[in-house]
């Protein structure tokens, strides 16, 4: 995850990694208090994820829960040579898989969002519109962008989540994803022009 | 610079440009008005998604998940309980028997010894014969359902599909009036 960020609890990348795969030696030998100081650092982040890929908050606390015993469990699969962010939320990620498809949620298309990035990439900036960005007040914006947000299709939120709301850095979503980086970056953008449409058409 | 796209806006925006990339799209910008007021729409986008709010962590939570996780010390400790509480038990339930019988313990450890020795015996005995059996009625099973098919097979060669089909019915219908009369009868406590 990129610093500065509001999720971010480290001073560095570095420095973090060298903290995480610290506090992960010692939860291996036992240490609780080396996994507490582990789910104290991405409570938050994960907490924000899986509230914004399901939308309900207390779900996404059982969420939680469950993505930290899963990691508990696998500790002793974790290569230090990883980041532990990105390994932690590749199970976030899979147990979201699981999640979604238990409840048969059927997925959406991403052969459509396949075809789109090349029509975005080639998509020309219209001439003068309305000023939109003025008309926002700031209490009305939260509401709106997170009512927006719960309405993008779930493969697509779940990109822009990771890119904006956990500040992971394209690269790092790439590999969380086991997806191309260009085809993260594409598919971050056309979240960000359905959500503005979405805002747009409420103004 | 041709006009901007998004995804350049976006890239911009994102500081994901070099310095050379960032001084084309500002001089772009200087000069184009619509690009302009593409660039402030997503730039007003960009500060409403700086605005998406965390959402709040129970206080509890990281106590809720640690007390999920059985610490590896309480699972030694619950082992050695279990030990100590079972070789008790056999202790004082084996000086009971020698107290009540009179036994000497030499003497209860040999009937002990062989008691075990042939338990373990007829117990193998006794699995190896329920396989066997088990082995038997899962192989006259199969043939008889396979040699059921083949009788219905040849049945329905040599009549017309929909006397075949008349005749499946009629005996599910037998069937179930058949598995309904054993039953009512069983309920009743009568014999067949």
């Amino acid at each position: 995850m990129k610093t500065p960020s509001r999720n971010k609890p480290f001073s560095s990348d570095s420095v973090s990694k060298d903290e995480d795969n610290a506090l992960v030696r010692r939860a291996l030998k036992g240490d609780r208090k080396a996994f507490e100081m582990i789910i104290l650092r991405y409570q938050q982040p994960l907490l924000n994820y899986l509230g914004r890929l399901t939308g309900d908050r207390e779900q996404a606390q059982d969420f939680t829960q469950e993505v930290f015993l899963r990691v508990h469990s696998s500790l002793s699969s974790f290569e230090p040579r990883f980041k532990f962010s990105t390994w932690l939320f590749k199970i976030a990620s899979n147990f979201m898989i699981d999640f979604w498809r238990k409840k048969r949620i059927s997925a959406v298309s991403l052969d459509r969002a396949r075809n789109d990035e090349e029509t975005l990439l080639s998509l020309q900036v219209p001439d003068a519109g309305p000023q939109v960005g003025k008309k926002y007040e700031l209490a009305q914006i939260k509401k709106r962008i997170e009512a927006a947000l719960e309405r993008v299709p779930k493969e697509l939120r779940e990109l822009f989540v990771l890119r904006h709301i956990n500040e992971f850095s394209y690269e790092e979503i790439a590999e969380i994803k086991d997806l191309p980086v260009g085809t993260v970056k594409n598919r971050v953008f056309q979240t960000k022009e359905i959500l503005r449409g979405l805002l747009e058409e409420g103004t | 610079m041709n006009c901007l796209r998004p995804a350049d806006i976006y890239l911009y925006l994102e500081n994901e440009l070099d310095s050379a990339a960032v001084r084309e799209v500002d001089e772009h910008l200087a000069l184009c008005p619509g690009c302009r007021s593409a660039f402030d729409k997503r730039r007003a986008l960009m500060d409403a998604i700086a605005e998406i709010p965390d959402l709040e962590v129970p206080p509890d939570l990281a106590k809720k998940i640690l007390a999920r996780i059985p610490s590896a010390r309480s699972s030694h400790v619950h082992g050695l309980v279990a030990s100590i509480v079972g070789l008790s038990s056999f202790f004082l339930g084996s000086l009971t028997y020698i107290i009540l019988t009179g036994q000497s313990v030499a003497g209860f450890l040999i009937n002990a010894n062989r008691a075990a020795w042939g338990f373990v015996r007829d117990a193998s005995m006794a699995i190896i014969k329920f396989a066997k059996l088990t082995a038997l009625g899962l192989d006259l099973l199969a043939k008889f359902i396979g040699e059921m098919g083949k009788g219905l097979a040849l049945f329905g060669t040599l009549i017309r599909p929909e006397v075949y089909a008349a005749c499946l019915l009629f005996l599910l219908v037998l069937a179930a009036l058949l598995v309904a009369g054993f039953r009512k009868i069983y309920l009743r406590g009568e014999k067949p």
